[in-house]
């Protein structure tokens, strides 16, 4: 935990300052964007027996400040309400969310952050801190970006393992347990600026 | 001088049913007695995670009787059956009936099964191998229905497998004729 709490906080600061210096050379703050909820989805696809099943999570809000010609001033921070997975089965739900795996009771809220937004020949990438079940992991989102008319359309995938995040204890912290380590998280978002 | 036959002469009738349908029929029935039995325990089963497992080999098994009754309504059509035995029209109509309802009942549940999994959002992944496509949306309301159906029709099943067996065996001990041994490989007199 303080592996990490301590970086993030160094580059909370260094993003602070390098997006104050930013404003005080450019004069220009990356504009703000808003969720459209209606479009967007969060969803999570694991794995039982080897096959996947997708769940999503219908509570989530998102603050972003982008420009795409200056990624190093844009900024996103996606919060999610555990509490809003679905997966379409009340029982599954229910143990989804007891203590063996998101203890949405102690970790309401799992968060993204952006830490850079970077671009190459394949699209985007946002290196980024991921916190789910209060264990914080470095993560990278690959995704595409389309942006018309101040309408913006994001959509991309990355793949972490849940043991990473303490999400399947006991019994449920093995493959072996039918439910894969690896869990694919999709996220597409529209949003409009303000 | 005669004329030159079309076709084939006219093949007598066989005298037991074709090895593929002997195989199917007790395959499938080997496999159904043993999903039900599988099937009622597995719903007791305290640990989710053995609970995951038991209902993965239901599915996979359930999936291969559905597959394998397909194939027996199909193979009706094209393979020779032995002709009925002689019996009062009740029975012959019980018989039609029982066999009848049979046929729904193995076609029906693994559906049933399938469509309780596709809408309460269950994958049906067959041994590992192949992942089933999902027949219908997510749908608690419509996967608590076909669960309900689904557990309905194990009942009307036994009760079928019982009526089954028991005529078969009262051809076979009463009426002493050939209605079993028509299913069987092996023993009954003349091979077929």
């Amino acid at each position: 935990m303080w592996r990490w709490m301590l970086p993030t906080a160094l580059r909370t600061v260094a993003a602070m300052v390098v997006t104050s210096c930013w404003i005080g050379s450019a004069g220009a703050e990356a504009p703000r964007w808003s969720i459209v909820r209606a479009e967007s989805a969060i969803t999570a696809v694991a794995t039982q027996l080897g096959s996947p099943f997708e769940a999503g999570f219908a509570a989530f809000s998102a603050d972003i400040r982008f420009d795409p010609e200056q990624p190093a001033a844009s900024l996103a921070t996606v919060v999610i309400d555990v509490a809003s997975y679905d997966s379409g089965n009340a029982e599954r739900d229910t143990r989804a969310l007891g203590p063996e795996f998101f203890d949405v009771a102690a970790h309401p809220e799992a968060r993204f952050e952006t830490t850079a937004f970077s671009r190459d020949d394949a699209g985007w990438v946002a290196d980024a801190v991921l916190t789910i079940k209060g264990v914080t992991r470095r993560v990278s989102l690959p995704f595409t970006l389309r942006i018309d008319d101040g309408r913006a359309r994001m959509a991309g995938s990355l793949e972490i393992d849940r043991g990473d995040f303490g999400v399947g204890t006991g019994e449920w912290a093995s493959a072996s347990s039918g439910v894969g380590r690896t869990v694919r998280i999709d996220v597409r978002l529209v949003a409009v600026r303000d | 001088m005669d004329p030159p036959i079309m076709g084939h002469p006219p093949q007598p009738s066989p005298i037991r049913f074709h090895p593929i349908t002997m195989g199917l029929h007790w395959g499938v029935a080997i496999a159904v007695l043993g999903l039900v039995a599988w099937g009622w325990w597995m719903t007791e089963l305290g640990s989710p995670v053995e609970k995951l497992w038991a209902y993965g080999l239901h599915k996979s098994i359930g999936i291969l009787v559905w597959v394998a009754m397909i194939i027996r309504l199909a193979a009706r059509a094209v393979i020779p059956r032995p002709p009925p035995v002689a019996a009062p029209r009740w029975r012959r109509f019980a018989a039609i009936s029982v066999h009848s309802a049979l046929y729904c009942c193995l076609l029906g549940m693994p559906l049933l099964g399938w469509v309780n999994a596709s809408a309460a959002n269950f994958p049906v992944n067959v041994f590992g191998v192949v992942t089933l496509p999902r027949i219908t949306p997510t749908d608690p309301e419509l996967a608590a229905l076909a669960i309900r159906g689904h557990l309905a029709m194990s009942w009307v099943l036994v009760a079928l497998v019982v009526v089954h067996a028991g005529a078969a065996l009262r051809h076979h001990f009463v009426d002493r004729d050939r209605t079993l041994m028509r299913m069987l490989p092996f023993g009954g007199g003349r091979s077929g």
